[in-house]
């Protein structure tokens, strides 16, 4: 078990299922995907700025991504229930099983809200952690930092992946696809600017990742 | 795996011995009441987020662009320079860092009471790891809610967190845990205006001169900001060590309680009835049946005196600095702001409010009919000027000045020698005594109610327990100002601008907003 709780990197949590319907859920979402807000130029935002500490940089944007994510979900907890939801899915082809790698070692299959629970649970306790995320002035960053944090963004990725492929239309009945939008198009732009996911990982969003890169 | 319509959810609430059933509130296809608020919440979140993220962009690239140019003229030595440079990343590293934390009561020492009104109190603090001495202002979630205040008290963060300026109290963190809102703000020692009234009873103009040019450039700033204050009053302008006055209290403190004015009108035919409850400053009649009698100006003052403090900490406030529009609910814009200050200086210089009844509802009625209840007592020996300045401040909406901007009242014969550029510069007319950061002598004193309770859940990155109904009303409200991070070091009250963090050469280039939305 490494450090931090992260687990052994190598364990399967994220499980391609082999014979899947191809559909063209990524077509759909394409469509909406340039709805967002007038939030000024993302890839400026993203970028560290000149003198900036990276891991300080990475810190506060974890903590902002987290939030987003945190406060998105949550208007969705009526509809992304155990019975609606009983796995952690990002569309027919991807599931994700929940292992923490403390207290939970071996992948559990769980429900969609039990999953982003467990996350978020995990997340949070992580930022609140003093010896991984310091919060007092001149206290130092641990040496596998960057590690944490990429675990972090790829399980965020994991919303991300499920509220696309499950309740996008949900989100497009309550207004607030812009809103979705632009944070993903944050996440996605800060993530590729740090190489903090691996793009195996990214596959159920792979279009609209595409999309959003390359704009 | 996309949800067909949610079906109506069934509650079961017992209610004695009888067993209810409620429906929740449907929405058709989009969802319960509770989602749509959740929604709006976070929409506003991450709106608010956004802004504030350009804003701090823009702001950090100036500071560094601000010092960049001032090093290119300056005669610094390059290694001097060098180290300024870094200096600053330093400072915008422990922003960051600052930004990300936690912030909460622990963090604070909780000392001596200094004010308490309907939603909470204002109380002296030292924050732990600077030392620093504060104000915090403490409010009741339940109370803000259940009075509709939310509005009010977000007005106020957002009036404290953009207006940087001399003339308007610093705000340095907003904060909440599951109970309260908190505001830290600066800790100005000299007390306010109304204390000060009620030991001097009357001010010469010379000295109302001061205060009331101070308030204008204050009252100004914020109306630049495209705020209304609403509620100005004695009670919210106070004195720093030098006895130069900031505004305080935006939205927030006590909103007249208007559910009993109703009845009145501007129409209404003051007739006896209608006149019972009212006392004028001039005139003798008495009223038989209550035992009320006209006033003198003398009993007037005196009533006024010992009534004033009850009126300042009640629930309902005091009515007496309310423009007549926003009592009656007309719509209104900056113009209400003078209007008060023309009642404030007005008490400055009789030594009671224009329209000063025994009971609020009598006061509301005199402001509402104000052409037959503003008079001037000739004891009080007012200039031309003074009473021409008051009667043009109270008076309706298309004649007053400052509707048209301040630059109106700015040039008016009373302020005729005023510097206005210079007014903060100047001496004050009443130096407070202050001896030390930590004095309270110049504000009431209060007893404790109860012991303050420690908790250390706080807010600085938005936490997911936070998302109860009640929350959500609040989302949005942390904020960190750049000016903490300025001086982490402990000053004394000897030293010029001390009970605020201290600036060095380089923090003088430094924006004094910079606003984090976590909740």
């Amino acid at each position: 078990m490494s450090l931090f709780g992260l687990g052994n990197r190598n364990q399967k949590t994220f499980r391609p299922k082999k014979s899947a319907p191809s559909g063209s859920k990524g077509a759909q979402l394409q469509k909406h995907i340039d709805a967002t807000l007038g939030s000024g130029n993302l890839r400026e935002a993203v970028k560290l700025p000149p003198g900036e500490d990276i891991n300080e940089w990475l810190a506060v944007n974890t903590v902002d991504f987290f939030n987003q994510v945190n406060i998105l979900f949550g208007t969705l907890t009526e509809f992304c229930t155990p019975s609606n939801c009983p796995s952690m899915t990002a569309g027919p082809k991807y599931e994700y099983r929940w292992a923490d790698g403390v207290t939970i070692k071996k992948p559990i299959e769980v429900s969609a809200p039990k999953y982003v629970e467990y996350l978020m649970d995990w997340i949070e306790s992580q930022l609140d952690d003093e010896t991984i995320f310091p919060q007092r002035l001149g206290a130092p960053f641990p040496t596998n930092f960057r590690d944490v944090v990429k675990t972090i963004f790829k399980r965020l990725f994991r919303v991300y992946a499920h509220i696309y492929h499950s309740h996008f239309q949900k989100i497009v009945s309550l207004k607030e696809e812009a809103h979705l939008n632009t944070c993903f198009k944050h996440f996605v732009l800060f993530t590729w600017e740090f190489r903090l996911i691996d793009k195996v990982e990214l596959a159920p969003l792979e279009d609209l990742v595409e999309s959003i890169i390359q704009l | 795996m996309e949800n067909q319509k949610v079906g109506e959810s069934v509650h079961v609430r017992e209610e004695e011995d009888d067993v209810a059933v409620e429906k929740e509130e449907d929405h058709g296809d989009v969802g319960s009441s509770m989602t749509l608020e959740r929604v709006a919440a976070a929409k506003k979140f991450i709106e608010n987020h956004y802004k504030s993220q350009r804003k701090h962009i823009q702001e950090r690239k100036e500071r560094r662009l601000m010092l960049e140019k001032k090093l290119a003229s300056s005669q610094a030595p390059e290694e001097e320079q060098i180290n300024l440079l870094k200096d600053l990343e330093l400072k915008e590293t422990e922003y960051m860092r600052l930004k990300r934390h936690k912030i909460c009561v622990d963090d604070f020492d909780l000392l001596t009471i200094i004010g308490r009104g309907a939603f909470g109190e204002v109380r002296l603090c030292r924050e732990k790891k600077s030392g620093n001495i504060y104000a915090m202002k403490k409010l009741k979630k339940s109370e803000m809610l259940s009075r509709g205040q939310v509005e009010h008290v977000r007005a106020e963060r957002n009036v404290l967190a953009e207006v940087a300026c001399d003339c308007i109290v610093k705000l340095y963190y907003s904060f909440q845990d599951a109970e309260h809102l908190y505001l830290i703000m600066e800790y100005l020692p000299g007390g306010d205006i109304m204390t000060l009234l009620m030991r001097e009873e009357t001010l010469t103009e010379t000295v109302a001169r001061f205060y009331v040019a101070q308030s204008v450039i204050a009252i100004e700033s914020i109306h630049k900001h495209n705020y209304i204050h609403r509620d100005i009053k004695p009670d919210n302008l106070l004195l720093d060590q030098y006895g130069h006055m900031k505004l305080s209290d935006f939205g927030l403190c006590k909103p007249l309680d208007c559910s009993s004015l109703s009845s009145i009108s501007e129409n209404e035919i003051l007739d006896d009835e209608n006149l019972n409850d009212t006392t004028d400053v001039d005139g003798a009649l008495s009223n038989g049946r209550n035992g009320r009698r006209w006033k003198s100006p003398l009993e007037q003052l005196q009533h006024w005196q010992i009534n004033r403090r009850k009126l300042a900490f009640s629930t309902v406030g005091t009515p007496d600095y309310i423009a007549p529009e926003v009592l009656l609910k007309k719509g209104y814009g900056v113009e209400c702001d003078w209007w008060s200050l023309g009642a404030i200086m007005y008490e400055m210089l009789v030594g009671y409010p224009p329209f000063y009844s025994d009971d609020p509802v009598s006061t509301c009625r005199k402001i509402v009919h104000w052409k037959n209840h503003l008079k001037f007592p000739e004891e009080a020996r007012l200039t031309p000027e003074a009473k021409d300045l008051i009667c043009k401040l109270l008076c309706g909406v298309p004649h007053r000045l400052g509707t048209r901007g301040a630059e109106e009242i700015k040039a008016h014969p009373w302020f005729k020698d005023v510097m206005w550029d210079r007014l903060y510069e100047m001496e004050a007319a009443f130096k407070p005594q202050v001896n030390g950061e930590l004095d309270t002598q110049n504000f009431m004193k209060f007893d404790e109610v109860e012991q303050p309770k420690s908790s250390r859940s706080g807010s600085g990155p938005f936490r997911k327990k936070l998302l109860t109904s009640q929350d959500l009303s609040f989302v949005g409200y942390t904020y960190k100002n750049f000016a903490a991070v300025k001086g982490m070091m402990r000053q004394s009250i000897n030293d010029p601008g001390s009970l605020s963090p201290k600036r060095t050469s380089v923090d003088s280039t430094h924006s004094d907003s910079g606003v984090n939305y976590s909740a």
